[in-house]
């Protein structure tokens, strides 16, 4: 399978935060939920991908290419939209289409005009009229108006109330009905990606922790409740954190197969949310490890 | 690029109008050629600079089909056409209400270009520098006090070289518009190469 996005050993430093030996290989055809806590790193590494900001070292390639030689058609098949606007204010959404597309070789005004009805975004009113949602459906048709090959969502959805929130799922649900086009979406709202996500890459630290198909997480992953005596030495090495509660300990496993085989029935395991392995994951002081 | 230089006159939209009025409105109180020139060229450029962090145009541009360098050549050169629609329309506004134009006229309009680049390529790479962070209104006003402070200051140097100049064959004015104009562009182009420097190296937050 061909990797549209491929980060090898790229570092980033920055006074009070560092990406360390990032390797990440996104899939073409699929969509990639990225996914971890704020301050994790997720956006340092989306605009390392769009290059508004330069590895320290590491080799970072998009969809074969590298920018050094081919930053602007790396550009021209990329579509990108962030949590944060991007318009001019004073401007109407026809001026903003005037100004933008002409950026684009493959811009298609027919596409355009297709998704602004589907919006319900009016052409001739200020940009800075328009409501959050609005603004983001604004970001959304205009990336999705120039055949890009691969999109970039940096927690688009951060601020969105859960209708317009499942309203934009949908709608990426149904690009990916293209098999070629690909989707990287960051976020830490974890419900957004559920019904959509094919692989799941977890950062955490500035370092990635896994980039798994879904199902795999689904089968691999699970919640286990037991009482203390059964944790040692020996059983420790089955769960990737463990926590001490008042009735024994609830640990996060990456391998219930096995840990059903040790443990039998004298534990409960259930399936992990994405939530439960974030949670689970985190380096802190809360969960301590065993 | 030309589209990037499009963008930069089509996002003032009706603002143009304004900046007409204003220039009107110097010209009729003021009547400074080099000043209006400068002021209003300033004023337009600001602006610019002012859509754009409004809009996070930084990482908006730098996530389209554009280079770096790309970007910042079409600012300069967008700065150059500010400069010129500003002069020209000087010149008419200058002409509606006169009658005639002055035979010295374009020493004045050589002065506000003169300020201009000059002032400009001081500011615009501290722009590119300090850009997406609060200390850019406290550049505004350093702009703004350039072109104040250095068109009085135009006037003094001007007359100080203008005495201090003085050969058989060419006029004085001659040659200190000669120098000012190599000092000038050569700021410019400093300024342009520097600018690149700066946002090769910038991270686009």
């Amino acid at each position: 399978m061909e990797n549209v996005i491929e980060l090898e050993q790229v570092n980033k430093s920055y006074p009070y935060f560092q990406l360390k030996d990032v390797s990440l290989q996104v899939k073409r055809g699929f969509f990639t939920g990225f996914i971890g806590p704020n301050g994790a790193g997720k956006s340092t590494i989306i605009k390392l991908i769009l290059h508004l900001i330069r590895p320290d070292s590491g080799r970072i390639r998009i969809l074969g290419m590298d920018y050094q030689n081919n930053e602007k058609e790396i550009k021209e098949k990329i579509g990108f939209v962030y949590s944060e606007e991007l318009l001019y204010g004073d401007l109407t959404l026809q001026d903003m289409k005037r100004i933008i597309s002409p950026s684009y070789s493959n811009w298609d005004d027919a596409i355009f005009q297709q998704y602004r009805e589907q919006f319900e975004l009016p052409l001739r009113q200020k940009l800075k009229t328009f409501s959050k949602g609005m603004k983001m459906k604004v970001s959304l048709a205009i990336a999705l108006s120039h055949h890009a090959e691969l999109l970039i969502m940096d927690e688009p959805t951060a601020g969105l109330d859960p209708i317009f929130r499942r309203e934009f799922m949908e709608i990426l649900q149904e690009v990916m009905l293209d098999e070629n086009k690909t989707i990287l979406f960051s976020t830490h709202i974890l419900n957004d990606l559920t019904s959509i996500v094919d692989y799941i890459t977890l950062i955490q630290n500035g370092q990635i922790l896994f980039s798994k198909e879904s199902i795999e997480i689904e089968a691999d992953y699970g919640i286990v409740r037991g009482e203390s005596e059964l944790l040692g030495r020996d059983t420790q090495r089955y769960f990737t954190k463990v926590k001490k509660t008042a009735n024994g300990f609830e640990a996060l496993t990456d391998n219930v197969a096995e840990v059903e085989k040790i443990f039998g029935h004298s534990v409960i395991i259930e399936k992990a949310s994405l939530e439960e392995i974030m949670y689970y994951s985190r380096e802190d002081k809360h969960a301590s490890a065993y | 690029m030309l589209q990037l230089i499009k963008k930069d006159i089509m996002i003032h939209k009706l603002s143009w109008l304004l900046y007409l009025g204003m220039l009107v409105f110097f010209m009729l109180f003021h009547k400074d050629i080099i000043f209006v020139i400068a002021l209003m060229s300033a004023i337009v450029i600001m602006n610019t600079f002012y859509f754009e962090e409004d809009a996070n145009g930084h990482k908006l541009w730098n996530s389209l089909p554009f280079t770096r360098n790309e970007i910042v050549h079409a600012r300069y050169i967008s700065m150059l056409i500010f400069t010129c629609i500003m002069t020209v329309v000087t010149v008419l506004v200058q002409f509606g209400l006169a009658g005639s134009l002055d035979s010295s006229l374009w020493k004045e309009l050589f002065g506000g270009i003169f300020m201009i680049l000059l002032a400009g390529g001081i500011c615009i790479p501290l722009f590119y520098y300090f850009g997406q962070q609060r200390i850019v209104l406290f550049l505004f006003v350093l702009f703004m006090l350039l072109i104040i402070f250095g068109v009085h200051a135009f006037y003094y140097v001007y007359e100080f070289f203008i005495g201090g100049f003085s050969s058989p064959l060419v006029p004085a004015d001659m040659i200190v518009i000669s120098i000012g104009t190599v000092v000038a562009i050569a700021c410019y182009l400093l300024s342009w190469i520097l600018s690149i420097r700066i946002y090769q190296a910038k991270e686009i937050i």
